[in-house]
């Protein structure tokens, strides 16, 4: 019987099922998070009625890249473990380890891209927290 | 590599009974009640492409209008009606309803092995009430009511101030309808996709367009939330005097203008992501060989899908919003460049590194990717903020998406038309010919959209419909206009080659590519069934491995996995792909079709301002749903031991997080237009009352106790105790609706939602979670008469699915509540 039948399910290891998972989706969502707050507050640093709260703008914004890139270095870390964890030969490897190696290899790959957006969003709050329009 | 060839009489008995336990009625009866998600698909295909020929004419027509300078075919009024109806026909009646309707459910369950879709009525209910949205807005032309504001329909000018007549009513009404078809499909290719891949094909292993349809229903289930919500803020603004967007009561006209693109900037990507699904499924073919890179490949899809999402307001670079708002979206549109470059690079290694044979469909993909990379490189200098605010509304953004929504789109789509038709009729198109269309179309292309750059840069206005002589434009028009002929002539050279091969083509055989993914190993057309066995699976291009072929060959003869039993189709393990469950699927039913037109009913007596009447068409879609569910299959009679969750559960989750999505975009349209006045609520408002609602909420939340003991009690089959529980927590939630009612009319006295835009959003939000009260009171209504009836396995899973939905609807009114009481802060 080739893989894939019931009677030879074995587990990919808990552990290594959560690590995969946060490995691929965690830069993600750290970034979508800084995004959604960093707008937020820019648009309440700027607006009428958020301007008299007297929030510290750049200061937030700072803090929200500092968090998101700690979260990224998490992700990039467990992407690391599960790739290194399932190095298996051939195409097509059967199912756990090839399925996690595959998601290992495109978590890194996701790390790399979002590492990328965290930096450059970061810059940006750097450079420009004015709320001149254009 | 051939279909399965039958050898013994006993095989051929298990055929003969499979395609006996699958027939469908034929004629007209047969097409109304199909659940068969080949027919769907082919009822999508006739009519988006109907819908594509009513959008070129419109296409055409335009052009011939803008030929020359100062032409006086059209009057401005009928070229806004015009314009507006390209786009919107365009994008949602022809591309979407073609690549996920027809390339998404004549392939998705085939090329994952599947015997049809996961939920098979509710996919003939998304094609419904999609084909009755178009025609709902298809109505307006006929009355010249079209819509006229553009596919955007941007405030204050699709207000009732500027534009009175019913134009945008139809916009909004259709729409919602066309959302709601949109979520139906989205929810039911996920949980096809996660629940129904065949044996062995695990997350490693799933085709490449199948990755790009999960992105694309993903895409869509928390995109189109925000449009549905956009269109029922411009309805009640219209219909009921509301003021979201109106400055003078505190609204914002750039509100809409989030919603819209939080919505219009993933559609760009759910428009072109089953393109990507295509090209990858057409490169390995020609190319004979495995794709290059496929896990980053698959990554990239569902990366663009997802980063897609945080891009909108780069279509808002010119509104005056704020620098800093500005470079955070200004990243994120430079950086989604990445995914969408390693696929490029991917499919030219592939064809590069391959031996490449350039047949039509292979030609089509090439076309694709120049199209793709110039458009690209357009679409990056958008991101360049200080050039988007000096392009914006000329002609050079009209060339920038027309290169990636007909060029990169549309493209792969007419090649996937060539490439799968001979499995769709099981006829050889004519090669020749079809070279010849793609070329015609390829230069057509070109002549029409390539000067609207030159154009744009020298200033010539988007959406004008006529322009003055003199300017230096009227050459270029000229030459698009030609453009647009010749790109007809190459689309009716295609229509021509495809019926010709239905006639008089040769045959195709089972697999006349040598393609490698599943839907090549049965005949063609495939038959009801799909595969006469669960087809084996052992890596990303199955087609490709001759050892699986006699696997499949051994169980035929076998019996084993053929699942000649009933309506069945296995349900595998969400990463794995490991034999779950045996499911027995549902058949025909009048049920979707009635529902879609009762539906269509309601939007058009609100259109009518008939409430009464929408009212009574909504109690009959009701009574539809009772109907829908009131045959159970014969297999569901007990409860199984599964790894993971019912199909019906992944259903209801999905549509809560869609629900959720919605609740998430009103809450932030609250703040949004909250922050823009310096107070809140605005003068003259009462404050919201704290102590009342506070304790009804905390109440609504204390009934999912007795839902969840009850859904424990049910799956331990003792459904007396599980009733009592469902009647405790229905006579909570029923108390909490009817006193919650009582407020809100009393609130209704004091100061109404036409006061402000303070009220109006504070009535939508409280408005909204009551509806999801009620609904909730009559599913547990309905539940409990169900479980009168004794337990089916069924009716356990109906019971966690409500239990889900309360808690999410309970959770949901502690936060309104919150949001609402927040305003005294």
């Amino acid at each position: 019987m080739r893989s894939g039948l019931l009677d030879t399910r074995p587990t990919g290891g808990r552990r290594l099922n959560a690590l995969q998972w946060f490995g691929l989706g965690a830069a993600p969502l750290a970034w979508a998070a800084m995004q959604v707050f960093g707008w937020g507050l820019s648009e309440l640093h700027c607006a009428s009625g958020g301007s008299r709260l007297g929030i510290h703008a750049r200061g937030w914004q700072i803090a929200a890249t500092s968090a998101a890139f700690c979260v990224w270095l998490l992700a990039a870390a467990a992407a690391l473990v599960v790739y290194r964890a399932t190095r298996v030969e051939g195409e097509d490897p059967d199912p756990p380890l090839g399925r996690a190696h595959m998601l290992a290899v495109a978590s890194l790959a996701v790390n790399a891209v979002f590492f990328v957006l965290i930096l450059l969003a970061g810059i940006s709050t750097a450079v420009a927290t004015g709320c001149h329009r254009s | 590599v051939t279909a399965i060839d039958v050898r013994s009489p006993e095989a051929r008995r298990r055929i003969d009974r499979l395609e006996r336990i699958w027939e469908e009625p034929r004629g007209l009866l047969g097409w109304l009640t199909t659940t068969d998600h080949k027919r769907i698909a082919l009822m999508y295909l006739a009519a988006s492409l109907t819908f594509f020929a009513a959008g070129g004419a419109e296409a055409l027509t335009m052009r011939t209008q803008l030929a020359q300078a100062n032409e006086h075919l059209l009057s401005p009024e009928t070229y806004d009606q015009l314009m507006t109806m390209h786009g919107v026909t365009m994008i949602f009646f022809f591309v979407i309803p073609l690549s996920t309707g027809f390339f998404g459910n004549y392939l998705v369950p085939l090329m994952i092995g599947a015997r049809d879709m996961a939920f098979p009525r509710l996919n003939a209910l998304g094609f419904w009430l999609f084909l009755a949205s178009g025609l709902f807005v298809y109505t307006a032309v006929f009355i010249h009511k079209a819509p006229n504001q553009g596919w955007f329909s941007y405030v204050p000018l699709a207000d009732r101030t500027f534009d009175p007549g019913p134009n945008v009513d139809f916009y909004n009404l259709g729409l919602m309808l066309n959302s709601l078809a949109s979520t139906v499909a989205a929810i039911n290719f996920i949980v096809t996709i996660i629940r129904l891949r065949a044996p062995g094909m695990s997350l490693n292993r799933m085709p490449l367009f199948c990755w790009a349809i999960l992105a694309t229903a993903f895409s869509l289930l928390f995109a189109l939330p925000s449009l549905t919500l956009a269109n029922v803020l411009l309805e009640l603004q219209r219909k009921a005097g509301f003021h979201f967007f109106d400055v003078a009561r505190g609204g914002d006209p750039l509100l809409w203008q989030h919603l819209f693109w939080f919505f219009g900037h993933p559609e760009v990507y759910i428009i072109v992501l089953p393109a990507f699904g295509i090209a990858t499924s057409i490169i390995p073919t020609f190319s004979r060989r495995r794709m290059v890179a496929y896990p980053l490949v698959a990554l990239a899809e569902v990366m663009v899908a997802f980063i897609g999402f945080g891009v909108w307001v780069h279509h808002m670079f010119s509104t005056g919003l704020p620098s800093s708002t500005l470079l955070y979206f200004a990243a994120a549109s430079l950086v989604i460049v990445i995914p969408s470059g390693i696929q490029i690079f991917a499919w030219c290694m592939t064809m590069v590194t391959g031996r490449p044979e350039y047949k039509t469909p292979l030609l089509f993909v090439v076309g694709f990717i120049v199209f793709f990379v110039l458009g690209g490189l357009s679409g990056i200098t958008f991101a360049a903020i200080p050039v988007d605010q000096q392009l914006t509304d000329t002609y050079y953004v009209v060339a920038h998406f027309h290169y990636v929504i007909w060029g990169a789109a549309v493209f792969p789509v007419l090649g996937g038309l060539y490439y799968w038709w001979p499995k769709v009729t099981g006829r050889m198109y004519h090669e020749r010919a079809g070279q010849l269309s793609f070329w015609l179309v390829f230069l057509g292309t070109n002549l029409t959209f390539f000067p609207m750059h030159v154009q744009g840069l020298d200033g010539m206005p988007r959406r004008v419909y006529t322009y003055p002589a003199g300017q230096g434009w009227g050459s270029l028009n000229m030459l698009e206009t030609v453009g647009g002929f010749v790109i007809a002539a190459g689309l009716l050279l295609q229509l021509g080659n495809m019926l010709w091969a239905i006639r008089r083509g040769p045959p195709a055989g089972p697999n006349p590519w040598r393609a490698p993914t599943l839907e090549w190993r049965t005949s063609s057309p495939p038959p009801e069934y799909n595969f006469a066995v669960v087809p084996t699976v052992s890596s990303a291009y199955p087609a490709w491995d001759a050892g699986d072929f006699e696997v499949d060959r051994g169980r035929l003869e076998r019996g084993e996995l053929v699942l000649d039993r009933g309506h069945e189709t296995p349900a595998t393990t969400l990463q794995d792909g490991w034999l779950d469950e045996v499911l027995e699927m549902p058949s025909g039913s009048f049920a979707p079709v009635v529902l879609a037109l009762f539906l269509c009913l309601a939007a058009a007596m609100v259109l009518l301002g008939h409430y009464a009447v929408a009212g009574m068409a909504l109690g009959l879609v009701a009574l539809t749903l009772v109907a829908w569910h009131g045959k159970e299959a014969a297999a569901t009679l007990v409860d199984r031991k599964r790894a993971g969750l019912p199909n019906g559960l992944w259903g209801i989750a999905l549509a809560l997080a869609s629900e959720g999505a919605l609740f998430a975009l009103l809450i932030g349209s609250y703040y949004y237009l909250r922050f823009h006045e310096a107070g809140w609520p605005l003068p003259g408002d009462p404050e919201p009352r704290v102590v009342v609602p506070l304790v009804l909420a905390f109440l609504l939340v204390a009934t999912s106790v007795p839902m969840q003991l009850a859904v424990r009690a049910a799956r331990r089959l003792e459904l007396g105790r599980a009733r009592g529980l469902l009647v405790v927590a229905i006579v909570v939630q029923a108390g909490y609706l009817a006193y919650q009612l009582q407020l809100f009319t009393d609130d209704l006295h004091k100061a109404g939602p036409s006061r402000d835009a303070y009220e109006s959003v504070s009535f939508t939000l409280l408005g909204a979670h009551h509806a999801h009260v009620l609904v909730g009171v009559l599913l547990t209504t309905w539940m409990l008469g169900k479980l009168a009836l004794g337990p089916t396995g069924y009716r356990l899973t109906a019971v966690r699915a409500i239990a889900l939905y309360w808690h999410v609807v309970n959770v949901l009114g502690l936060v309104v509540t919150g949001v609402i009481l927040s305003a005294r802060v």
